[in-house]
């Protein structure tokens, strides 16, 4: 691959420029298979940053200045009520919470223009690495994941040790230790 | 995917079977073997990204 990229949180663009400016930047980002992920990088990214509901990383192509591919993490819960006591019995480990402290990979995806360039990798190994660091300062168990229910897809995110624990015929739920 | 972020993951009678498996010892060897790959790897994702200013990327959206 000759292409070099830039990555910046979205964050450090709406600390120097306006959310108008920012969007227009947002815009080039493509993606006609999964229009749900679009659809968030060009009208909620920016809210969610401000009202600090995630944090939005975009891979930025050095020659063109568009974007290439973004993920979005945010802190998440995993809710277990129902079935603490199990898990507790399972495991025999007292110290897992009936709410467990999980990160979230809420979005991650490549722009059409990019899609046989393999950045998937550079997202997502930069998505794990610093949800790694983020997990060695405030501690949190798992990562989880929601993905398109897509057999590509699925296979992509086990080759990084995820496990499915929730399918529906659009979505599936991962999730991962560290 | 968006609604992810609005709605709670739950574990419950259904899906217990499958998270039992993020303790395993197939799923703790899998995620060490990834952490090791992902070390090697960090060498080339270092080659591919240059950052540049963000003044130089935005004159381009002004």
């Amino acid at each position: 691959m000759n292409k070099q990229f830039s990555l910046y949180s979205l964050d450090k663009f709406l600390q120097n420029y306006s959310a108008n400016k920012v969007k227009k930047l947002l815009l080039t980002f493509k993606c006609s298979i999964n229009k749900d992920i679009e659809h968030f990088l060009h009208n909620k990214a920016i809210t969610f940053e401000k009202k600090l509901r995630s944090r939005t990383y975009l891979l930025l192509e050095n020659e063109t200045n568009e974007v290439a591919g973004y993920f979005s993490v945010a802190i998440s819960v995993l809710y277990s009520d129902e079935v603490a006591d199990e898990i507790v019995l399972e495991i025999g480990d007292l110290n897992i919470p009936k709410d467990i402290p999980c990160f979230l990979i809420g979005q991650i995806a490549k722009s059409d223009k990019f899609k046989n360039i393999k950045i998937g990798n550079i997202l997502m190994q930069t998505a794990i690495e610093k949800l790694e660091t983020t997990n060695k300062i405030v501690g949190g168990r798992f990562i989880l994941l929601d993905a398109l229910n897509n057999k590509k897809v699925i296979e992509f995110y086990e080759d990084f040790g995820f496990i499915t624990i929730e399918e529906t015929n659009e979505s599936i739920k991962m999730i991962r230790s560290f | 995917m968006t609604k992810a972020f609005l709605e709670p993951t739950v574990i419950n009678k259904k899906n217990l079977h499958l998270f039992m498996k993020v303790f395993s010892k197939e799923h703790k060897e899998k995620v060490k073997q990834v952490n090791e790959r992902l070390k090697k790897e960090k060498v080339e994702l270092e080659k591919i990204i240059n950052n540049k200013l963000i003044e130089d990327i935005m004159k381009h959206y002004e």
